[in-house]
């Protein structure tokens, strides 16, 4: 089930259910949920970073804007994969501080390993099935 | 933009608000930076897609908050269809929303620039408490941009006798150009001569530095524009000195940001204290007067004393100008004198504008009649459901409104990318002027106001159309019912489309016709190829043998130029809206005075400027300094003074000097487009020095003006490196600007009407296209008993033709019964010219015609056995 439909990230917030288990529950995410998820990987980072962080490589034209990214931003704080705080991560200068900074929670880093463990294994079988080359290219 | 979002962001629930308002406007205002870096086009992209794409996410975050039940949520969920309904069909919904979009921008953009010159209050304290002051005189002598002007000296002593009681302070100012040098070449620049308590009766503080505080002081405050473009924005020019008119101004502060002039629209480069400019040796300046009331004190009252201290003081100069008392008006941004035109202007661009609105609203309420048929089978079902009637309009309303709703914000957004351009656009009119025009708040406000009532009004009909469908016949088959009667109303719709189409195109036209006529009328010379350059030698303290030496170095130098045939001087350019009158002539002893327009020209003049001289000679370098005073009049001057007598040799007096006549030139246009030639006469400039001169020359063919320009600066500059050129351009193009009224109120209301008979032309194809589709059953069984097509054609053209005629018959009288107050702007060119009320009714026709052929065509292709088997 997407991400995207609500209340499945609350039913599955059983006490019983691991962390792991949590997470698998939230597969498979919709690819610009994962990307964000991604760019935060490294590091907190505040809304514009991200914006940035998601461009196309030749960056020439914004992926995600505003609004539509605090979509996202809004969908992961309720699900807990992302959470908001004022700090900004350690290294910031002074004078280059925002109002908000975004990171994974731990429930967030399990969602993206188990995300990417999904991909790798249909990568797998692509390659398997002979309609993928060993580089990457079909 | 980035208060415009922040406006946007409290759509959004309270709770999403709270938790992320404030990092989403950062995060906003980060990426509109970089947006704004990319030019215009990916600027009014972004501000589009954000304005409609904002209020979606805001919805949708209300839906997540699961309203339900009735009232609010009954609301919420009919909003989350219409939504839908908008999200179903987005071709549909781009397309109604730019067509309100462009009726919106244009409204609001038409409203911004009234805002700016006409609504907005001067940037001062208390504007309102600030007066224009004028003496009513039964001959004025003077009148600047701003209102009549007076002496300094006589400004001072009524400024004496009126601070404390009547005034709490009085201030006088005069524009004036002059050329200001600091580090680089001179440039020219719109001063203001002020009184010392300029800055104080205004109520201003400086962005940087100090103001001036009394009349004399030689120091000179910038205008927050200047001191941005020529100096950086660096507070320290504080101090330093600059030369102005070749005398050292020390700058002592800089006037703050939001405060051009005491014009709206006006940017005054520097202020210099009016003693200053006298005692750097130039002649006396005259000065406009403003004051602010004294607290408690009430305008008439404040007039009546006013006039009892003036008529006090005897004017100066000739007495017969007598004082008859004051004249006090409260102080807008835009002068008397230019108010009245300027609002008639406006009013009749925002009638046009509204026209376009209408237009659109009609345009978009046809559709959504269309579409209500169209969707007939699923109201029917929803009302067999139980769903009430009242509930089911609402919803309706609802769609419509929220259509014209994301038209508003189209509109918007146009309206800011109109204003953008324009306030980027500088005109070469009296001194620099500028617009203001980007919307503020209130004028987006106002935007989605008129967006949300043209919604109501144009959704009102769609809306009705649905809550009286039927249920059964809606149910049998999806096509009938009331399909008959939604065609008639959409035709109803689609000729008011026509009619208002007509309007305007009507009156572009005329708008175009003036423009085109008055710019290929002979104007009794040639002004193709002339470029004229002004200079002004007064405020660089030059003597009449130095002056002339000057001018004399000038227009050898610059006739020596490989691109000019030849060059001329005199006081002033035809046709630039300058005019110049003296008075004091008479014919004999008994004879009254009488004042007449001249221009003083050099030897070269005639042939410079190509003008024909009919009979005797032109004025020539034997009219010298001590020969006796010659001049060359006009036909309507000879008449004049010598009806149906030959003028050549008679003699006229000014002030006892006798003026021999010793040619004659045909009537031109010298002054400006509008109304009748009248008396002009032509005297020596060498007989009648002035400081001030403007360089004619006239180009060979296939010569570039611009670098034209630039060599005659680099020449004035060379002999005098104080002396700047005030304004060199084109002949043609100075002309050009008299007639930015008529050319922008051409291209505007053009495009406008083009747009407007385009939507009517998608109706008309709408109607016919409906219309056939409906009968296609019918016309099968017509060909398939031997009808021939081309009878059915006519039955369809005829509706086309119907259409056509009466939205052309309704549009035509409409128009002639509002073009009449455009006459004044239309310099002489009939407001019932034929060409335009014959010519665009036929346009109609032929677009009308056009939008017939696709239904036609699939009319003569009819295949009746297809016909029948369909159903």
């Amino acid at each position: 089930m997407y991400l995207y439909s609500e209340g499945r990230g609350t039913s599955v917030t059983g006490t019983t259910e691991t962390l792991e288990e949590r997470a698998r529950g939230l597969l498979p995410l919709r690819p610009p949920v994962l990307e964000i998820l991604l760019t935060l990987g490294e590091g907190p980072l505040h809304g514009y970073a991200i914006i940035q962080a998601l461009r196309d490589p030749d960056g020439a034209d914004l992926h995600v804007e505003t609004g539509p990214l605090y979509r996202h931003l809004r969908r992961l704080l309720d699900s807990g994969l992302v959470s908001q705080s004022e700090e900004p991560p350690p290294g910031t200068e002074d004078d280059d501080r925002r109002k908000a900074y975004y990171a994974l929670t731990p429930l967030g880093r399990a969602v993206v390993r188990a995300e990417g463990a999904r991909l790798a294994g249909l990568v797998r079988e692509t390659r398997r099935l002979g309609l993928l080359a060993e580089g990457g290219s079909p | 933009m980035t208060r415009l979002y922040r406006l946007l962001l409290r759509l959004y629930p309270l709770d999403v608000r709270a938790r992320l308002g404030e990092a989403m406007a950062e995060t906003f205002d980060e990426e509109w930076s970089e947006v704004r870096e990319r030019g215009a086009a990916a600027r009014v992209l972004f501000a589009l897609r954000t304005l409609v794409r904002t209020p979606l996410l805001a919805l949708e975050e209300w839906r997540r908050g699961g309203v339900g039940g009735g009232g609010l949520g009954a609301w919420i969920t009919d909003l989350g269809h219409a939504v839908r309904a908008i999200r179903r069909s987005p071709g549909f919904s781009l397309a109604t929303a730019l067509t309100v979009g462009l009726g919106v921008g244009a409204t609001v953009s038409i409203y911004a620039i009234a805002d700016a010159t006409l609504l907005r209050e001067l940037p001062v304290l208390e504007p309102d408490r600030l007066v224009r002051v004028a003496e009513e005189r039964s001959r004025q002598m003077s009148v600047g941009p701003e209102g009549p002007r007076i002496p300094v000296e006589r400004y001072q002593l009524l400024r004496e006798a009126l601070t404390g009681p009547v005034f709490s302070d009085f201030a006088g100012h005069n524009r004036r150009t002059l050329s200001i040098r600091a580090d680089g070449p001179p440039f020219s620049a719109t001063g203001e001569l002020t009184s010392g308590n300029y800055f104080r009766v205004l109520g201003l503080r400086p962005a940087a530095g100090r103001f001036f505080t009394t009349d004399d002081e030689p120091s000179v405050v910038l205008g927050h524009r200047l001191w941005r473009s020529r100096f950086g924005g660096d507070p320290g020019v504080v101090g330093r000195t600059v030369s102005i008119g070749g005398r050292p101004f020390t700058v002592v502060g800089v006037a703050p940001a939001d405060f051009a002039s005491t014009v709206g629209f006006v940017h005054i480069d520097f202020f210099v204290p009016v003693g200053a400019h006298e005692s750097a040796g130039w002649p006396g300046a005259r000065l406009t007067l403003f004051a602010r009331l004294a607290p408690g004190q009430e305008l008439e009252v404040a007039e009546t004393r006013t006039a009892a201290v003036m008529t006090r003081f005897p004017p100066e100069g000739d007495p017969s100008a007598e004082v008859l008392g004051a004249e006090l008006a409260p102080m807008s941004p835009t002068p008397p004198s230019l108010a009245g035109p300027l609002k008639r202007f406006l009013t009749m661009l925002f009638a046009m504008a509204v026209l376009v609105l209408l237009i659109a609203g009609a345009n978009v309420a046809g559709i959504l009649v269309a579409r209500a048929a169209r969707r007939e089978r699923e109201t029917a079902v929803r009302l067999a459901l139980g769903v009430g009637r009242g509930r089911l309009a609402r919803q309706w309303m609802i769609e419509a409104v929220g259509l014209f709703a994301l038209g508003g914000l189209v509109g918007a957004g146009i309206a800011v990318a109109v204003g953008e351009g324009l306030s980027r656009l500088s005109l070469p009119l009296a001194g620099e002027v500028t617009v203001d025009a980007v919307p503020g708040l209130g004028a987006l406000a106002f935007a989605m106001g008129v967006a949300t009532l043209a919604g109501l009004v144009f959704g009102a009909m769609p809306a009705l159309h649905a809550a009286r469908s039927e249920v059964a016949p809606g149910l049998r088959d999806g096509a009938r019912g009331t399909s008959r009667r939604s065609s008639r109303v959409r035709g109803l719709f689609v000729t008011a489309q026509l009619a208002l189409s007509v309007v305007l195109l009507v009156a572009a036209t005329l708008f175009v016709r003036t423009a085109h006529r008055s710019m290929t009328a002979d104007a009794g010379f040639d002004p193709e190829g002339v470029v004229v350059a002004q200079v002004n030698l007064r405020p660089h303290g030059y003597s009449e043998d130095e002056g002339r030496r000057f001018y004399d170095r000038l227009v050898a130098e610059a006739g020596a130029l490989s691109e000019v045939e030849s060059a001329s001087l005199a006081s002033l350019a035809l046709m630039t809206g300058e005019i110049s009158s003296y008075g004091g002539w008479r014919l004999g002893p008994d004879d009254e005075d009488v004042s007449i327009r001249m221009n003083r020209v050099d030897g070269r003049y005639f042939e410079t400027m190509g003008i024909e001289v009919t009979a005797g000679r032109g004025i020539g370098p034997e009219d010298g300094e001590g020969a006796p005073r010659v001049m060359v009049v006009n036909r309507s001057f000879a008449r004049r003074f010598w009806p149906g007598e030959n003028p050549v040799g008679k003699t006229i007096f000014r002030h006892d000097i006798p003026y021999e006549v010793v040619g004659v030139t045909p009537d031109g246009r010298y002054v400006d487009f509008g109304g009748s030639t009248s008396a002009f006469a032509f005297l020596s400039a060498d007989q009648h020095y002035t400081e001030r001169m403007t360089l004619h020359l006239r180009t060979r063919p296939g010569a570039a003006p611009t670098e034209l320009i630039r060599a005659v600066r680099e020449r004035v500059a060379a002999i005098d490196p104080d002396v700047a050129v005030v304004q060199a351009i084109p002949l043609t193009d100075a002309m050009a600007t008299l007639l930015f009224p008529q050319r922008f109120a051409a291209v505007l209301i053009g495009v406008f009407g083009l747009l407007g008979l385009f939507l009517a032309g998608t109706g008309v194809y709408g109607v016919l296209a409906h219309h056939v589709v409906r009968r296609t059953r019918e016309f099968g069984v017509r060909i398939a008993l031997g009808a021939e097509p081309g009878r059915l054609l006519g039955m369809v053209l005829r509706r086309a033709v119907v259409l056509a005629g009466v939205g052309a018959a309704v549009g035509v009288a409409f128009a002639a019964a509002v073009t009449g107050f455009l006459a004044s702007l239309l310099l002489g060119l009939s407001p019932y010219d034929p060409v335009a009320f014959v010519g665009v009714p036929l346009l109609l026709g032929v677009v009308a015609l056009a939008a017939s052929a696709l239904p036609a065509r699939r009319i003569l292709r009819l295949d009746p056995v297809e016909a029948l088997r369909r159903e």
